[in-house]
């Protein structure tokens, strides 16, 4: 069966479609001037011209990669002491300055803004390796005994650039040079580890809400806690 | 006339392009984006007219493409099987079942079983009172064919989609049976009654044509439209 011409609604042949549109637009009392065949070539136009939203790719995108998981399988340590590390401490600078010195070596922040976050086996093996030497290092920094409700006493209010962004150091200057969305999300725990933030390993599925900072690529830039943690 | 066709690309087949973006290819994710979700999403707002909900089954379909990506990589439980069908076709299907649940929870579903196949039913009641009141606005809606997807968009859901993959999205009647999940001939049949329903709602009000007789046209319709001339 052949269907009106999409381009050319007003000049397409009267095809079975239009004689059975227009037979049944007669037969229920149609307006003669607007046979049904040629007013739903209009819609057709009129959806096919309808735009997607802004930013939904950026949606999509961002909520699917919180989804995948990293390359690199990285095992949550078992240690209490890691997900407790104290806010105020100097360790969460010390390891937000870790991930991103690692996001450097790795090569994702140059001044090329095109490589997503999530750009491959490489990357993601420098971005790991960094963050399991940050990591190791709150382990080993944080205090025998700490008090669980130190984190829930003080959320975090800023954005924390994720492994393999570029958000970091433009975030440095006074004014982005991209637009970006923040997109709120909930972040299993155990994807924490992924973004350099401690977690508690005793309850991993659960999850918290985060906002995440994403740009018209759909790129993951960085990312902010906004529930509190435990 | 458009095909659900498995296609191929730089990222080889849809099985190809499925492991590149489980491996965690954002590039490869945005091209089946940009491939698909203009089809989808156009088809979710034509059935809902509703851009939120339109919207949030494009992105629920690929958050529920990538979880089974992944249980794919460590358990044969992929949803998508390349033997059954493309995967345009297939991510559809998953959209029109997220936009259903959305529609249900929104309680704006309108079952195939509510009376649908009857005439004068609520659905022509669905006109908008300010198209009525302005016989202007109702011109320009008509003739940029919004009128008719508001038409589309009061039909019983089964009707619905039947008008808009056959009619507003070209999609084939084979490949919009199987999507609407009904034999051939219930896709034709439902085709025919929402063209008629859509027929009858173009047809202009008696009482608006007998208020307006320099209009002249001929008022052979015995309901009432969404527009009056």
């Amino acid at each position: 069966m052949q269907q009106p011409n999409f381009s050319t609604p007003a000049d397409s042949t009267l095809t079975d479609f239009d004689a059975g549109a227009q037979t049944s637009a007669a037969k229920h009392g149609a307006d003669a001037s607007e046979p049904l065949a040629h007013a739903l070539a209009r819609a057709r136009h009129a959806l096919h011209a309808t735009p997607l939203p802004a930013g939904l790719q950026a949606r999509v995108m961002a909520a699917v990669a919180v989804k995948l998981p990293p390359s690199l399988d990285l095992e949550p340590a078992t240690s209490p002491r890691f997900a407790l590390a104290p806010h105020g401490s100097g360790l969460w600078a010390k390891l937000r300055a870790s991930v991103r010195k690692g996001a450097k070596a790795s090569g994702a922040s140059s001044s090329t803004h095109s490589r997503p976050v999530r750009h491959g086996l490489r990357a993601w093996a420098a971005s790991a390796a960094s963050m399991g030497v940050a990591l190791g290092m709150v382990w080993l920094l944080a205090p025998a005994s700490p008090a669980p409700t130190a984190l829930s006493a003080a959320p975090l209010a800023e954005f924390v650039a994720l492994p393999g962004s570029t958000w970091a150091g433009r975030a440095q200057s006074a004014a982005p040079s991209e637009p970006v969305w923040v997109m709120p999300m909930d972040v299993p725990r155990a994807q924490l580890v992924r973004y350099g933030l401690p977690f508690d390993p005793a309850d991993p599925t659960q999850r918290v809400r985060a906002q995440v900072l994403v740009n018209a690529q759909g790129q993951a830039l960085a990312l902010r806690i906004d529930s509190p943690l435990p | 006339m458009q095909q659900f066709v498995a296609s191929t690309s730089a990222y080889g087949d849809d099985a190809a392009l499925l492991k590149r973006i489980a491996a965690g290819d954002s590039k490869a994710l945005a091209w089946l984006y940009q491939r698909d979700a203009p089809r989808m999403y156009r088809y979710c707002f034509a059935m809902a007219r509703d851009e939120q909900l339109a919207a949030d089954a494009v992105q629920d379909t690929f958050v529920d493409l990538a979880a089974q990506s992944q249980g794919a990589a460590h358990a044969p439980r992929l949803a998508f099987d390349p033997q059954r069908g493309a995967l345009n076709a297939y991510l559809l299907g998953v959209a029109r079942h997220h936009l259903l649940a959305a529609l249900r929870d929104a309680g704006r579903f309108v079952s195939a079983d509510a009376g649908a196949g009857e005439e004068g039913e609520p659905w022509e009641q669905a006109t908008d009172a300010h198209h009525a009141l302005n016989p202007l606005v109702a011109q320009v809606a008509k003739q940029s064919g919004e009128a008719l997807l508001r038409a589309v968009a009061a039909l019983p859901f089964v009707f619905r989609e039947a008008v808009v993959l056959v009619d507003l999205q070209e999609t084939s009647y084979e490949d919009a049976a199987r999507l609407a999940g009904v034999p051939l001939n219930t896709l034709r049949t439902r085709l025919h009654r929402g063209r008629a329903r859509l027929a009858r709602a173009l047809a202009p009000a008696p009482t608006a044509a007998a208020a307006a007789p320099v209009v002249g046209q001929t008022t052979a319709g015995n309901s009432s439209g969404p527009e009056s001339p």
